[in-house]
């Protein structure tokens, strides 16, 4: 793992940007080094490291980079000779006792050049959550927050450039004056100053050459204006605006701009000058008049009925007070007062008649017209033809605002709902009984255009009447509207080609309806007929669905969220529309799905399987869950060497309802699989497909079926990458092909947190997503307060061959011994196959690589993502600390995140400290891995929503205790408890053995195991058997 | 010239209005401004405007027009002006003796060691000149303006700090302020930020507003809107294809960055 640093170094030359990264190992140790240099940083990574796993793997600015190797010293926090880690580095027996001291490290790494810099920066994503979404890069890489900082600060250089705030300006401070383009940071000056009050301290500690410290406003700021420099000039040697001839200091000035060096050959006189006239120049942005008055500027359209050809507007002149912008007094006031001074409700001004015309002198500048009528004596306004108000409101009165006049303009102009777009009237072609659902989107529908102006339609002679005047602003009803040329085009174009009545796809009327549809002309309203209406009602959830009733052969009870998730997933499927049901993990997605199915089959519906892909590690729980709530569905584990082929396979897969599979076989089966007619496609875990080039996402989306549902736990809203595979697989095509929904989505709301973007989507995706979280208050009556499910996983194959060696062996010394003996050999027999079952390394204490090689531990990881993803905190719980051991290290690796661990040997005050902060710290460690009997313990961690039980001490009073921590006052949420269990195994055995036998709950709590020990070996021989159907393959 | 003798004594009385012309002295141009101090007695000077970095004055000469001179100071920066109100905040005796109107004596010390100074310290800091034919400079009648604004300085002090771009109110509005904001203990002066020793606990972490500091990459509301509303700069004045170029520039500026921002060479909608 790699934290990846950098900062922003000035220097005389430009600056660059230095980028380094801070590993967990120490890197090797090098050659010799100068007497007095800095000690070399012991974890630095190296530049290699740097150049390929930090930077290429961004870095698609499409800018060629430039960087070049170095080092530089810095003053970190240092504790025993080390400097300690920085946050994000997730190691090991963190100090808790924070350093004291500073010193000072000198570091190997890359020094970006600032347009590299500002492109590789300007490339990173903005929340952590987000690392991975637009780059695709490994997890082992992770940003620090200096390089978050950073990132920000580019975003807001590329701000200012793109809002063409900067200005020619000549730095003088050295022997060789350049000339250079400055950020105009008066009005960002606050929030410059406020993002520099948030850099990171480590941001400002690198050594200078002069030793001295620079503060975070000046860092910034030369940030700031190198890119900005840079920038420019980059973008003008692609023009090639250079003067041709250079006769003046003007030109060469100018020159100087738009070359790359910006060297200014003045003598000190000329440069002088120049500065004067360039601060001349620019005083008038500084907003340096505090009288009371301003001159304001107010827009009058024409009285009148017609469209408006010919009438004159009216720009009238007023003072404006500054404090009360509403207090308006005609300037015609001023010109007939004599005085000196003028006062008007305790304001007053100075020379008032001087200052007015040197104001409109200005404004005159700004918008030519005014000119005229400052050739009158008392000028009170000017007449504007139509073209002349037109510029005034798209363009001047947007400059005479910034330069500090007052504007009124009328309020038509500013509001955009009231402008000019299309009205879209939809209605059904065929009635919905015929309407063949297998088209879902696809499916076609009649709808015709007009024109309308706000919400009023007008016809097409109407508009083109009005359209002929070629005029930009007309009047239409009493009301003036903008006309905008481009818009107008379109307008005719829609208009002019469509047959009176056409027909599009509801893919088409649904984008429009609740998205802003792409570019062009807004569409205005949407309105439609018959069951679009009602299905547009629905989807965009203005008219409540019907609920269904609970399938009768569901055995168990649906609570009511779960009942209007059954009902939703049977309305959208009845359309053909792809659903995606994204509850938070325990709310029991797979029940609805089950009752789904059910639901279907009774109503005749499921003709042909449904075929569900999940992974490997929750294959088994599926057919659990399914033989418990829904043993009428014939469900069929297609999986393992046995699995049948070609016709066999078609034939079998004809005789179940649900075909299970992986997404590991998806890819190898696929012809296989792709031979059945599919009535219904499910993806559970449907975040496996986020990767939109993965082999696996390729082969399901080959997989067609009429209905589609993805199951998620994870919050795909928030994770547009996954949102945009998932979506693309449920409703092909809904949210545009992957390159444009980055443009128009994930880059703008992942990076600029753009709300209307977010906001956009989250309305276009609404309709297809369902997800309910458990604190909703509709969901959070129905649910206990503890909410236990099991969670049957699978055993590897390297698990099944140790298990039955164990199970072989054991029974073999269990016949021969006896008495006391024998009991001990039922229990160490136990504990090996629960070794097993938890992880094979586990059993062989090997310290082998853990990946990959146990269900549970495969698992556990997919669920405490879940878990993590929705902000939450788990503890699990083994009863061996060898399994806690190994938990904890391959939980910290695979979910990069800090995880507690608690065991017997933990001293009481450092026990007290993990539970302070698994319990207080914002945001904290949010993984407890606990190996003890805690029952013993006055534990309190009622943070945690979630209680995972990853071995099992068959004894539920045991396991209470346990769960009971969460339980403590103070927890008023409901908590999910999930018991690991391995199906097929011992495991799963004695689970059915305690259910049976709850009533005797008491007697199981007395004796612990002890009452296994009294099994006769044939007994034994059934509850070690192991179910091969249960193996992974 | 001794200390009995010095221009400026009949009028300019106090310690600023002095420390005016001893800056001319500093700048070698005393010798040259003796025949200024009379035309300054007399009437000779006939308008005296002084604006933020720029003074303008009609001087009678012996024309029937008038000549007109223009003093051009350089202004003080954004943040030089932030750095001087820190320190005309820093001791409330500052901020008194000026809102009662005078310049408090050891400003320029306290200015100084936050490397600022209200006179101007060199010649390019101050640049005039005069309409008439006179080729020296300065010629008189610049030397008329400089003792004409030493008598109007030696009224208002504020004038200095109009000189150098703000007026009075401005000025005091600020004062208030900063001193109103540091009585609440508001933070919002400009303090220098904790050492690095001071901030060990924070070391890598950033401030809890980056988290929400939003960033808005879009096209301006009317494009190379500061070149209009600027006009061309008198160095352009003769190159009018140099605005075109710039215009061209800017809008460029923005594509490109927009591109950036939003990655491939299409923009976003706007």
């Amino acid at each position: 793992m790699i934290v990846a640093h950098g900062t922003w170094i000035p220097s005389s030359g430009g600056g660059g940007f230095f980028l380094w990264g801070e590993t967990g190992s120490p890197a090797p140790p090098r050659g010799r080094t100068k007497a007095d240099a800095a000690p070399l940083h012991p974890f630095h990574s190296s530049r290699r490291q740097i150049e390929e796993e930090i930077f290429a793997a961004f870095g698609e600015n499409g800018y060629q980079a430039s960087f070049s190797r170095g080092e530089s010293d810095f003053f970190l926090p240092s504790l025993h000779g080390e400097p300690v880690a920085s946050p994000e580095l997730i190691v090991d027996d963190r100090e808790i006792t924070s350093a004291k001291r500073l010193a000072k490290w000198r570091i190997p790494g890359l020094s970006l050049a600032p347009m590299t810099a500002l492109g590789w920066l300007a490339s990173l994503p903005s929340e952590p959550g987000h690392f991975d979404e637009l780059s695709q890069t490994p997890l082992r890489v992770r940003l620090g927050q200096d390089v978050r900082f950073w990132a920000t600060a580019a975003r807001m250089a590329l701000e200012l450039l793109a809002r063409q705030r900067f200005l020619p300006g000549v730095d003088g401070s050295n022997s060789s004056p350049r000339a250079l383009w400055e950020p105009l940071l008066d009005e960002e000056h606050e929030r410059v100053e406020g993002l520099a009050s948030a850099m990171p301290p480590v941001c400002r500690a690198f050594v200078q050459a002069n030793h001295k410290g620079v503060e975070p406003d000046d860092l910034l700021n030369d940030f700031l204006a190198t890119s900005v420099d840079v920038f420019v000039r980059q973008a003008a040697s692609r023009l090639r605006l250079r003067p041709r001839v250079i006769d003046s200091q003007g030109a060469h000035f100018a020159a100087a701009l738009l070359d790359s060096e910006g060297a200014l050959s003045a003598t000190g006189n000329e440069r002088r000058s120049l500065e004067l006239e360039l601060a001349d120049w620019r005083r008038s942005l500084e907003d340096e008049t505090e009288a009371p008055f301003r001159i304001a500027f107010r827009l009058d359209p024409p009285e009148g009925e017609g469209a408006g050809a010919g009438e004159r507007w009216r720009l009238q002149f007023f003072l404006q007070a500054v404090d009360d912008p509403s207090l308006l007094i005609p300037v015609g006031r001023i010109w007939r007062h004599a005085g000196q001074s003028w006062s008007y409700l305790q304001r007053r001004m100075d020379r008032p008649q001087e200052r007015a015309l040197e104001a409109l002198g200005r404004a005159s500048t700004l918008f030519p017209p005014i000119e005229e009528s400052l050739k009158e004596s008392r000028p009170e306004y000017c007449d504007l033809d139509l073209d002349e108000a037109y510029l005034f409101l798209r363009e001047s009165a947007f400059l005479l605002r910034e330069s500090g006049f007052g504007v009124l303009v009328p309020s038509w102009w500013e509001k955009q709902e009231a402008g000019f777009g299309l009205k879209l009237h939809v209605a059904a072609l065929e009635d919905p009984g015929r309407v063949d659902s297998a088209l879902g989107l696809d499916a076609l529908v009649e709808f015709d255009w007009q024109v309308a102006i706000g919400d009023e339609s007008i016809d097409r002679e109407e508009f083109i009447q009005l359209v002929s005047l070629k005029q930009p602003l007309v009047r239409l009803r009493g009301r003036w509207v903008e006309l905008k040329e481009e818009h107008v085009a379109e307008a005719l174009k829609v208009i002019g080609s469509q047959p009176a009545r056409a027909v599009m796809s509801l893919r088409e009327v649904l984008q429009l309806g609740l998205g802003r549809g792409e570019d062009g002309l807004p569409v205005r309203g949407l309105e439609a007929d018959g069951w679009v209406e009602t299905l547009l009602g629905r989807l965009g959830g203005m008219e409540s669905l019907p609920m269904l009733d609970p399938p009768g052969d569901f055995q168990g009870q649906l609570r009511p969220y779960q009942v209007s998730g059954l009902s939703w997933l049977s309305f959208l499927g009845k359309w053909g529309l792809g659903a995606c049901l994204a509850d938070d993990m325990g709310l029991g997605k797979t029940i609805q799905m089950l009752a789904f199915l059910l639901h279907r089959r009774q109503a005749g519906e499921l003709k042909r399987p449904f075929l569900l892909i999940c992974p490997t590690s929750v294959m088994s729980n599926w057919g659990k869950e399914a033989e418990r709530f829904a043993p009428a569905l014939r469900v069929l584990i297609h999986h393992g060497l046995g699995r049948r082929e070609g016709d066999a396979f078609v034939r079998q897969a004809a005789r179940h309802d649900l075909v299970v599979s992986s997404y590991s076989l998806v890819h190898r089966d696929l012809k296989r699989l792709s031979a059945v007619q599919w009535d219904g496609l499910v993806l559970d875990e449907a975040q496996n497909i986020k990767n939109p080039a993965a082999k696996q996402t390729k082969s399901v989306t080959r997989l067609g079926a009429p209905i589609r549902v993805a199951l998620t736990g994870t919050p795909v809203e928030n994770r547009l990458s996954e949102l945009w595979s998932i979506m693309e697989f449920l409703n092909p095509s809904y949210l545009g092909s992957h390159l444009s929904f980055k443009r128009r989505f994930a880059v703008p709301i992942e990076r600029y947190r753009d709300q209307e973007a977010a906001e956009e989507l989250r309305r276009l995706v609404q309709p297809f997503v369902l997800r309910r979280v458990k604190t909703d208050p509709t969901v959070i009556k129905d649910l206990p307060r503890k909410n236990e499910m099991k969670v049957f996983c699978s055993l590897t194959r390297e698990q099944a061959t140790l298990y039955e060696a164990v199970v072989r062996e054991s029974l073999t010394r269990i016949d021969h011994s006896e008495g006391m003996g024998r009991k001990g050999e039922v229990l160490v027999a136990l504990t090996r196959l629960k070794q097993v079952c938890n992880h094979p390394a586990h059993y062989l204490g090997d310290d082998s690589e853990l990946d990959g090689r146990s269900g549970k531990l495969t698992r556990i990881t997919e669920m405490l993502e879940e878990v993590l993803a929705e902000g939450d905190r788990a503890l699990i719980f083994t009863q061996f600390a060898k399994m806690g051991r190994m938990l904890h290290r391959h939980l910290r690796e695979a979910l990069s995140t800090e995880v507690l661990f608690l065991h017997g040997a933990v001293p009481v005050r450092q026990r007290e400290e993990m539970i302070t902060r698994f319990q207080e710290e914002v945001p904290g460690p949010s993984v407890f891995v606990l190996s003890l009997k805690a029952g013993g313990f006055g534990l309190n961690l009622t943070r945690a929503r979630h209680v995972f039980h990853f071995d099992r001490w068959w004894n539920p009073a045991v396991e209470n205790q346990a769960t009971d921590r969460v339980f403590r006052i103070g927890q008023t949420r409901s908590v999910s408890v999930h018991k690991f269990i391995c199906a097929g195994t011992v495991e799963e055995k004695i689970d059915e053995l305690i259910e049976q036998k709850k009533e005797l709950a008491g007697l199981v709590v007395r004796a612990g195991e002890g009452w296994l020990t009294e099994l006769s070996t044939g007994d034994l021989k059934e509850l070690f058997a192991l179910r091969l159907d249960a193996v992974q393959d | 010239m001794t200390s009995e003798h010095r221009p400026g004594d009949d009028f300019a009385g106090r310690w600023w209005a002095q420390r005016w012309i001893a800056v001319l002295e500093l700048l070698g141009l005393a010798n040259r401004l003796e025949r200024g101090r009379h035309y300054a007695a007399s009437v000779h000077v006939l308008r005296l405007e002084i604006k933020p970095g720029r003074i303008e004055a009609d001087i009678q000469g012996s024309r029937y027009d008038p000549y007109r001179v223009t003093f051009r100071v350089k202004s003080l920066t954004r943040a030089q002006w932030e750095k001087a109100l820190e320190t005309l905040t820093s001791q409330a005796l500052f901020a008194a003796k000026l809102l009662a109107g005078e310049m408090p004596q050891n400003i320029e010390d306290a200015l100084q060691s936050a490397g600022l100074s209200l006179f101007p310290t060199s010649q390019g800091d101050l640049v005039t000149e005069c309409s008439c034919p006179d080729a020296a400079n300065p010629c008189k009648h610049i030397g008329a303006v400089h003792y004409a604004l030493a008598e109007q300085l030696d009224q208002d002090p504020f004038l200095l700090f109009r000189l150098r771009g703000r007026d009075r109110e401005k000025i005091l509005k600020a004062l208030r302020g900063r001193r109103a904001a540091e009585a609440s203990g508001c933070t919002w002066v400009r303090e220098k930020a904790p050492s690095l020793r001071e901030s060990i606990d924070q070391f890598w972490q950033a401030g809890s507003s980056l988290k929400t500091f939003a960033v808005s990459v879009g096209p301006p509301a009317v494009s190379v809107s500061l070149l209009k509303r600027l006009g061309v700069p008198p160095f352009w004045k003769a190159h009018p294809e140099i605005r075109g170029a710039l215009g061209r520039l800017y809008a460029k500026v923005t594509e490109r960055a927009m591109a950036l921002a939003y990655g491939g060479e299409g923009t976003r909608r706007s």
